[in-house]
């Protein structure tokens, strides 16, 4: 089998179609991001969240309107998985023991004969979710700039260096308002928490992995057509590139596709989001971090 | 290229052989616990009897599963700081001391900076000549009233650490009495504490033993009917006037007053601050007794209609007599007439002279015993107490008599621990997740193996090679190093298969071109792989950059999702490129046979 064999896509030259395209994406996502604004899990927000596994599914409204009372103030709850575990995400100041008894012995005694166990606890103080956010603040500016610097001293070209970032903050921004916008929609939570920004960490060095390649290809070829304008170089190297740059991207999708479908609730969002990732990573590949090279040399000239 | 082939054979065989070392006692453990569990119980007993220490050995060695998998609890507990300073004092500690350290502590946690510099930078700030040294003293570190702040903050400091160190070594204690198996008890920074308890099933219990300060004291308690007197008074001064009749006394919305003995009142779990609040405002405190303190039952009394635990309110003595270093030892015992479980406490003589002297003087009256600032038990004395014993009663079973001893003999902690985090996973969702996890890579890689033969055809069937044994490699090199396993780990190690073909489709979509360029196959072969390599370099290092990051920043399971994300792209490079070289260069080894790329 063999797909993209000597390709010649126009790359470059439809370039103005791709930032069209990236850039209303963009402003969506901005436009989400400062309207809707982010919604953070309890790891960056801190809170309470128990997951109630009952013998036989209920309702969600019904256990709301039950826990409400009893914990002082209305619970968030939601479907977890299978249909007889319900998450419940709670501000209440109860202390987690206090909670813990609280919550079983209300839903039990609303739903008599119906078996309920706590499954899973997570309470996070404000203050430890506040050094967590810290952390993974730090932790996505520090990559930026290795990233920065890897490609600028491997490249030894500011150019390359800066159509890799523009690529990432591209594929980020995009991501952070996909989960802003179907936050809700999706059947399963899109809240930013500690396993979301490992899934975009992870998505910046997917996108890299691909810029580079190609990065790699131009270089190489420079050296032997070095006559050739670059627009051409460059779209010369993405097509020699499609081929592998089509199928590593498929075979990475089947897999994170399984394990959306198969890994469980706990790994939907980070799933989700490098399904996401690995789409558009692909896409900014070719359609962003090339076509900046393109025209940051021709600005320069 | 002959005498080259056979090193790097060799290279493989030795790796292969380490991973397969390391990883047959992960096996042989799975297959006891099989054997163990189809057992029924008087073989299994018998058969533990005899292997017993074998299987521990074996267990000792194995990938161990995080707590998000085999279920479990995972607490960070935090060092009280400010408390810490204000003991550190020896009761100097005035108003001013506090006010300077409120703000001291609220500037160190918004700008994430040490409480002890902040507090010296507010001291100084608001009197330059102010000293130190009139707030504390320490002979054995030579501390005394001419001491310069300087010295001051050194010995602070050293202060600080030795009781962080101090709280790790009790911490260990408690949790070692407990009997948790394979618990990991670790410091984090200055002030924080991580523990990991497999398997832990009694998250309560647990909670109140590492967090419990052991602050234990002995207080009186005012004559009952002042306290009837104050408390009739205050609950009337909040009743709403009488002609306003659709009112209600704010206090009673939320405070059931009883008012007998010592016992003030119920409330529930979700009013106790209000209802302090309200009890204790200033318009109302004066009607207390002087010396009065109002402190909660420690655990609910009964249980409300909503299902919230109704608490009782306790007044006692605003000073304690007595504390817990004088008692000396503590053990579980049972009322030999009610059969309830209690504690008996032995003091030393100089505490039993002082107790002697309290309950003779307090016949017929309640003495509390208060456990970290809540009450556990408020008898009355009925006759004086002259051999220094005490008991503590009315605890709800067994357990918690056994970890109240615990408590009182792992010794008191240096200031109170916060639980800043906890995340506990029950078994059944532990399990769950490792089914799942282990579908999804069983799916993903089976998806991904077929891919690679139906596009590059022979290639993809040594490509798929690479990537078997790159998962026995990765599985192998986690054993060696006994890591934990966690969910997203497992996710890492999915992700990995997809991404650890991308080395052999860069190769192959090399050779494949290098071919159509006019080649012969083994110059493509050649060719395909020198010229592969550096951008095969170049993608894996900035992934694995990325991973190093998300390793060094992130924390409890993220690690573990950093960690096989670089394990695997290590592994996937040796697989992907020295494997399948040698696989093909065996396959062309008389150069006339032809190997199929797709």
């Amino acid at each position: 089998m063999r797909w993209f064999e000597t390709p010649d896509y126009q790359f470059v030259e439809t370039r103005k179609y791709g930032y069209m395209i990236s850039g209303t994406l963009l402003a969506i996502s901005i436009a989400a991001l400062l309207f809707k604004g982010l919604s953070y899990g309890i790891d960056f927000k801190g809170g309470k969240e128990l997951v109630v596994e009952f013998d036989t599914a209920v309702s969600v409204t019904d256990v709301r309107d039950i826990l409400t009372p009893a914990l002082g103030s209305q619970p968030e709850v939601k479907q977890f998985g299978l249909s007889r575990d319900l998450l419940v995400r709670t501000d209440s100041p109860l202390d987690a023991t206090t909670l813990q008894n609280t919550v079983v012995s209300s839903l039990t005694a609303a739903f008599p004969g119906n078996g309920v166990v706590i499954i899973k606890t997570d309470d996070i103080s404000p203050r430890f979710a506040d050094d967590l956010k810290w952390g993974a603040l730090q932790a996505v500016i520090f990559s930026i700039i290795v990233i920065f610097l890897y490609i600028l001293v491997r490249f030894r070209n500011w150019r390359y260096s800066l159509g890799t970032v523009a690529a990432i903050a591209h594929d980020v921004v995009i991501i952070l308002g996909v989960f802003v916008i179907f936050n809700g929609i999706l059947p399963f939570s899109l809240d930013i928490d500690q396993t979301t920004i490992a899934a975009f960490l992870t998505i910046v060095g997917y996108s890299l992995n691909d810029t580079v390649v190609v990065f790699d290809r131009l270089r190489e070829d420079s050296q032997i057509h070095k006559s050739d304008p670059l627009d051409k170089m460059v779209n010369r190297a993405m097509n020699a590139t499609l081929s592998r740059t089509v199928v590593t991207s498929l075979t990475t999708l089947f897999v994170v596709v399984v394990l959306f479908i198969f890994g469980g609730e706990v790994l939907k969002g980070l799933s989700f989001a490098l399904i996401v990732g690995i789409v558009l990573g692909t896409y900014s590949t070719l359609y962003v971090a090339c076509p900046i090279v393109v025209d940051l040399k021709k600005k320069a000239t | 290229m002959k005498k080259d082939l056979s090193t790097r054979v060799i290279l493989i065989a030795v790796f292969t052989l380490i991973c397969g070392f390391y990883l047959q006692f992960s096996m042989r453990y799975w297959l006891e616990t099989r054997k163990l569990n189809a057992m029924d119980e008087e073989t299994r007993i018998e058969y533990l009897r005899e292997n017993g220490a074998r299987i521990q050995a074996l267990r000792e060695r194995i990938i161990t599963l995080g707590l998000d998998l085999q279920g479990g609890m995972h607490v960070t507990l935090e060092l009280d700081t400010p408390q810490l300073l204000i003991e550190l004092t020896q009761g100097s500690a005035d108003a001013e001391f506090r006010e300077v350290l409120t703000a001291a502590n609220g500037r160190a946690e918004a700008n994430r900076t040490n409480l002890i510099d902040e507090f010296v930078t507010e001291f100084t700030t608001r009197d330059p000549n102010a000293r130190l040294s009139r707030y504390f003293r320490s002979d054995a570190d030579n501390i005394t009233r001419r001491s310069t702040n300087e010295d001051v903050v050194a010995y602070l400091k050293t202060q600080q650490t030795s009781a962080m160190d101090r709280a790790v070594e009790i911490v260990r204690t408690r949790v070692d009495r407990f009997g948790v198996t394979e618990p990991s008890i670790l410091k984090q920074g200055s002030n924080r504490i991580i523990t990991e308890l497999p398997g832990v099933d009694d998250e309560q219990r647990v909670r109140n033993l590492l967090k419990g300060t052991a602050r234990l004291e002995f207080r009186t308690t005012p004559e009952p009917s002042e306290l009837t007197a104050a408390l009739q008074s205050i609950v009337n001064l909040y009743q709403p006037a009488a002609e306003d009749s659709g009112a209600v006394s704010p206090l009673l919305e939320v405070f059931q007053p009883i008012g007998q003995g010592v016992v003030m009142g119920y409330a529930s779990a979700l009013d106790t601050a209000r209802v302090r609040e309200l009890l204790l405002a200033s318009t109302v405190v004066r009607y207390w007794p002087r010396e009065t303190h109002l402190l909660w039952t420690s655990r609910a009394e009964t249980t409300g209609d909503d299902g919230t635990g109704i608490f009782g309110l306790i007044a006692v003595r605003s000073t304690a007599e007595l504390t817990g270093e004088a008692i000396i030892e503590a053990r579980p015992a049972f009322n030999p007439e009610t059969n309830a479980p209690e504690v008996s406490m032995t003091m030393n003589p100089e505490a039993a002279r002082v107790w002697s002297r309290i309950t003779g003087a307090n016949i017929n009256r309640a003495v509390a015993i208060v456990l970290d600032n809540a009450v556990v038990t408020y008898p009355n004395v009925i006759s004086r107490i002259s051999d220094g014993r005490s008991q503590i009663t009315g605890l709800g079973s067994q357990a918690e008599a056994d970890d109240l001893v615990n408590i009182l003999m792992s010794g008191a902690l240096p200031a109170p621990l916060e639980i800043v985090e906890e995340r506990t996973v029950g078994p059944s969702l532990g399990a769950a997740s490792v089914t799942a996890g282990f579908n999804s890579a069983v799916a993903g890689l089976i998806l991904v193996a077929i891919f690679m033969i139906l596009y590059y055809q022979v290639g993809g069937g040594i490509a798929d090679i690479a990537l078997f044994s790159n998962i026995f490699f990765v599985l192998g090199i986690l054993a060696a190093f006994n890591a934990t396993l966690t969910l997203p780990g497992i996710a890492g190690i999915v992700l990995t298969i997809g991404m650890a073909v991308d080395a052999n489709v860069l190769i192959f979509d090399r050779i494949r071109e290098e071919m159509r360029g006019g080649k012969t196959m083994l110059a493509a072969i050649d060719s395909g792989y020198r010229n592969a390599m550096s951008a095969i370099i170049d993608s894996n290092v900035t992934t694995f950059l990325t991973a190093v990051i998300l390793f060094s920043f992130g924390v409890g399971p993220i690690k573990g999702f950093a960690v096989t994300l670089m394990i695997g792209i290590a592994a996937s490079l040796f697989s992907a490129i020295v494997i399948t070289r040698v696989i093909l260069d065996y396959l062309t080894r008389d150069r006339s046979r032809s190997i199929s790329f797709g």
